[in-house]
Order: structure tokens, then sequence, then C-alpha cells
């Protein structure tokens, strides 16, 4: 009988094939294929618009590193790299905190707050209103209150100058807040989609045994919700690292290009202008092993099992001592 | 007796304040989202045309609104003559072939990981999880060189085609799919003759619904206002993207443009995930 459904099952997997044929085809041909193409780049010589001939660096006498070297002595490209991390931590820690705060408190059973749908539609909608001008119009928002506050202190003195508030008139400080308000609906939903999936009996046990909202969440509801956890976390990473619209949009106003971010420096080098192909894949290959970087360190977070490690090893042992002994 | 009353006053007072502060914050977060409507509405300035105005959007639609209406319609009709129409021509074709396209193939890959034994399953599984992380912009240098080896710039298709298969939504529908599906569902199902492809378009995908929904969203607004990829690929006049004509014109008419992503949410909203336990990581 088990046999017999083997071998039905066996006849149904080249389904599985068909089904994944689109996927992989296009994911090799249009993502895969180009992106080892631009590994092979930053190791040419590419320039000027227009060409297609890109030349091996060796080939014609110069260090293989070449296009490294000129990416890591570039100070854009250091003020990018900073600019980068600065603005996607900044962003990333006050937008989690207000987003799974605000999740657990829409999600919180003993609250009953109403108008869930509404939350959610007027969180996604900066997301949605995403063009330059409804950003700008955010934009003046936040700074006509900030100039608010500002003109209150300085009318009232309160032994404030305006050399304390320089920060919040920097473009860095501005990309971070829209930054934060534009992700902020993408974290709330995924965390209230990660809460409600997790059995209401769960958190009812949590409450006859007298643990308060706070250690309710930090020892249920974030280990109940590791996988959306997982995949918030790699879209916050994949977003930061790539971030590239919302530091553009201040453009205008950021004429010593204080915001550069890494995307807009490698968008710069390749298109906008300087066409210098070699070194914008220079720094889309920095920019790939730094992804790799935090890629490990969320499969450390996230996928490593502790035990099935821990089995594995035992199971290594033991079979090595099954070969001692035979 | 007395003081368990006192406790649960107290609990009950600390939940009312906990009530009123999320109430607050989102209220404050609501207000800031719709102020630039508030602000259009509301202030004194320039016009889209560039003009100074005394007085403001809603006080002049009040004072005569036939007039006002008359004149948005002069400036619908000034939108249909200028070359902005045919960009958003071609925004629709592109933003509708890439959510179609990215939704239809993205459910058809976490079906076939999730329903079938097959060989390679877990390596294409693991592949998925590694490249997810990749953001797609970075291959754009390659791209844009296969591009134009090929001789292929100033073609819509491709725009599409490199964000037609998208790794983070695979694993998105995957993870969904594995919380939900039965595989007696589909056995049964193939006892009563369906075919797999059959299956999948009546079976699979309303049950996959609410995560195409959560996908689309973003998948749409994401395409629509994109101007990375459309800006290097496609250079003629013709062929330009709303996002990226909307930098170059005059007339702006702010309510097309957002238009089409709130439409979108309004028609997903209903079905975004929720209550359902997402399967785990792995495989």
């Amino acid at each position: 009988m088990k046999d017999n459904r083997n071998h039905i099952a066996r006849h149904y997997t080249k389904w599985a094939y068909i089904f994944i044929i689109p996927f992989v085809v296009a994911f090799l041909l249009f993502n895969f294929y180009p992106l080892v193409s631009t590994f092979y780049y930053a190791f040419c010589d590419l320039k000027h618009a227009g060409n297609t001939d890109p030349k091996f660096l060796p080939s014609i006498g110069l260090p293989l590193f070449k296009n490294f070297a000129e990416v890591f002595n570039s100070t854009s490209f250091k003020d990018a790299l900073r600019n980068t991390f600065v603005f996607w931590i900044g962003a990333t820690i006050p937008e989690w905190i207000l987003a799974f705060w605000l999740a657990a408190m829409v999600t919180d059973r003993r609250l009953k707050i109403k108008g869930r749908w509404l939350f959610k539609t007027s969180f996604i909608l900066p997301q949605l209103i995403a063009s330059s001008t409804a950003a700008g119009t955010i934009l003046a928002t936040i700074s006509s209150v900030i100039g608010f506050i500002y003109v209150a202190a300085m009318i009232d003195g309160f032994g404030y100058t305006d050399k304390d508030f320089e920060f919040f008139f920097s473009v860095k400080f501005l990309v971070i807040v829209v930054y934060m308000f534009m992700h902020f609906g993408i974290t709330f939903i995924y965390a209230v989609a990660g809460i409600t999936g997790i059995p209401v009996e769960v958190f009812e046990a949590a409450e006859m045994d007298g643990a308060d909202r706070w250690k309710t969440f930090f020892h249920i509801t974030v280990p109940c919700m590791k996988p959306i956890m997982f995949f918030i976390t790699v879209i916050s990473v994949i977003d930061g690292l790539a971030m590239v619209e919302v530091p553009s949009w201040f453009g205008l106003f950021d004429t010593s290009r204080k915001a550069l971010t890494l995307m807009q420096y490698l968008q710069n080098q390749a298109f906008m202008g300087s066409y210098i192909y070699d070194r914008a894949s220079a720094a889309s290959v920095v920019l790939l092993g730094l992804t790799a970087v935090f890629a490990g360190i969320l499969y450390f977070i996230f996928l490593w099992d502790k035990d099935e490690a821990k089995a594995r090893k035992l199971r290594k042992k033991e079979l090595k001592a099954l070969k001692k002994a035979a | 007796m007395s003081e368990i009353r006192h406790e649960r006053t107290i609990l009950q007072q600390r939940d009312l304040k906990l009530r009123i502060a999320t109430y607050i914050v989102t209220i404050l977060i609501t207000i800031l989202v719709l102020s630039p409507f508030i602000i259009w509405l509301t202030t004194v300035g320039y016009t889209a045309t560039g003009e100074m105005t005394e007085r403001s959007e809603l006080q002049k639609f009040i004072a005569n609104p036939l007039k006002r209406i008359l004149r948005y319609w002069n400036q619908v009709v000034a939108f249909c003559e200028s070359p902005l129409l045919i960009s958003l021509r071609n925004s629709v074709i592109v933003t509708g072939s890439t959510c179609i396209g990215c939704m239809y193939i993205s459910a058809l890959t976490a079906y076939g990981l999730t329903a079938y034994e097959w060989k390679f399953r877990k390596a294409l599984s693991t592949f998925i999880v590694v490249v997810m992380m990749i953001p797609t912009t970075m291959s754009y240098i390659g791209y844009y060189k296969m591009v134009q080896d090929l001789g292929l710039i100033n073609n819509l298709a491709m725009v599409i085609f490199p964000t037609v298969a998208s790794p983070i939504t695979v694993f998105f529908m995957k993870m969904y799919l594995q919380a939900t599906f039965s595989r007696e569902l589909v056995e049964s199902a193939r006892i009563d003759g369906a075919g797999e492809f059959r299956i999948f378009n009546k079976l699979i995908l309303p049950m996959l619904k609410p995560a195409i929904a959560t996908q689309l969203i973003f998948c749409f607004s994401q395409s629509w206002y994109d101007t990375y990829l459309p800006a290097i690929l496609l250079i003629k006049d013709e062929f330009r993207t709303y996002g990226v004509a909307y930098s170059i014109y005059v007339i702006k008419p702010m309510i097309i443009t957002v238009a089409p992503p709130i439409i979108a949410y309004l028609f997903c909203a209903k079905h975004i995930v929720e209550g359902v336990a997402l399967g785990s990581v792995k495989q």
C-alpha cells in the first residue's frame, strides 16, 4: 500500500518541476546572471556610456583590485557607508519600538482596542503615497513642527542656543524621520499578522500565571513569532541597505551630499552622469559582502538550531567511535 | 475582598491609560500621514501651476464650487493632452504585469515547494532564503549591460522581468501555505479527476488570497513609484513610466499619482494576513 502511494507521489513530482520553472528561469536569467556579471565587471575596465567591451584588468596590465582600491579611497564612498548605517540603525530602532508596541497594544485581548483596519490603513498610507510631492509635504509638516519648537525655545530661552538644534535641521535627521515614517507601516502589518497567529490559549495561560505585559511580550510573543520576526528583519536589512528613494528626495536641499547612501553612490557612479561602471560594480560587490555578513548574523540568530547542531556533533562522535571499534 | 477589588480597579486604570496612550499615538500618526492632503487643502501659497494664491484650496472651493470643478476639469484635460498620459499608460502596463506575474509565479513556486516531495526541494528552499537577502538593485549594473548587449533598451518588458522573480515574495507565500495547506484536500481533488494546474488555480490560489493581498500592496506601490530601473532602461519620451516622467513635467496632478496604489490597497485591505500561525522558517 505504502509502495503504491510512493509511486503515485513520484508520478506527481514532475509537476513540482513544472511549477518552479518560471521562477527559476526568470530569477537565474534576470537577477542571478546580472549579479554574477556585476561581480565580473568589478575586476574589469569598463567606463564611458555605451561601452560594451569589458576588459579584464590583469589583461591590460593593471592591478586586479584597482576598482576596489578606488572605491575604498574615495571619501564619498566612506561617507555613503557611514550614512547608510546611521540612517538604517537610527530609523530601525525607533521604528521597531513604535511598531511592536502599537502592534502589541492593538492585538491585546484585555485592552479591546477597536478599529484595527483604520490603524492599518493610516500606517500604510505613507507607503502608498510615496511620491516626492507627498513626502515633501510630510517634510514640511515635520520641519514646521521642529521650527515651532525651535522658535519657542529661542523666545523663551530655556538656556538653549540655536547650536543645540542644529542636528534637528540637518538633512540626516530628516532622512531618518521620513524613512522611519515610510517604513513603519510594513513592520506594523507584519507584526500584527505575526501576533494574531499565536494561539490565544498561550496568552491566557500567561495571564493566569500572573505575567505582566512586558514579560508576556518578551517571553511569549517574540519567541512565538520567530518566523515572521525573521521576515521583518530581512525586509529591514534589504530596505535599509538599499535605501535610495528617501535620501534622493532631499537632492534639492542636500547640495553638499551629506545624506549620500551606498545605493545612491552606486547609482551616481554608474548611471547618473559618471558612467564608471567598473567602480560601481566594485561598490556593488562591497555591498554584497556587507549583505552576506548580515545574512550570516541573521542565520545564527533565527535559523541556527543549537540542539540540532549538538545532536549532529554527537552523531559524528558516535560514528567515529564505531569506526574505531570496527 | 475589598483588597482584590482595589487591585482590580488599579489594573483597570492602567488598562485605560494604555488604551488612551495607544489612541493618542495613533491619532498623531494619522494626522501626520494625512498632512499632505490637509496642507494641500488649507495652505495659502503656490498652486500646481506655479501662481500665487490668496486663499486656500478649501476656501476657494467653498466660495465658488462650480468654478473650481471646471478648473479641475481643465487640469484633467491638460493632463490628457500632455505626454504624461502616455507615461501613465506605460506605468499601468509595467505595474500591472509586474504584479500579476510576480504573484502568480511566486504562488506557483510556493506551491511546488510545499506540496510535492522532490529531490531538490530543500536545496531550492535554502537557495531562496539565501538570495532573498540580496537587494535586487545590486545586480542592476550587470542587468543594464546585459540589456544593452541585447539591444533591448527602451523596451517595457525589460523593466518587468527582473521584478517578476522575487524570492522574498516566494518565501512569504511558502510560509503562509505551510500553515494552511492540507494534503488531503489536494488528494481528494486528484481523485475527482482535477488536473494539477486546475487544482492550483481553483484550490490553492483562493487559499493563498491573504498572502497574495499582503504582498500585492507592497509590490504595487514599489513598482508604481520605482524610478531606478525605468530611468536607466527607458530613455525615449514615449517609453517613460509615470514615476520618472512625473519629475520632468510641470503639470503634476497629485491625485492621479497617488490614486492607483490607494485603490489597490482598498481592494486588498480586507484580505491582509491575520490570525494564521505562519509556518516554520526552515524548509
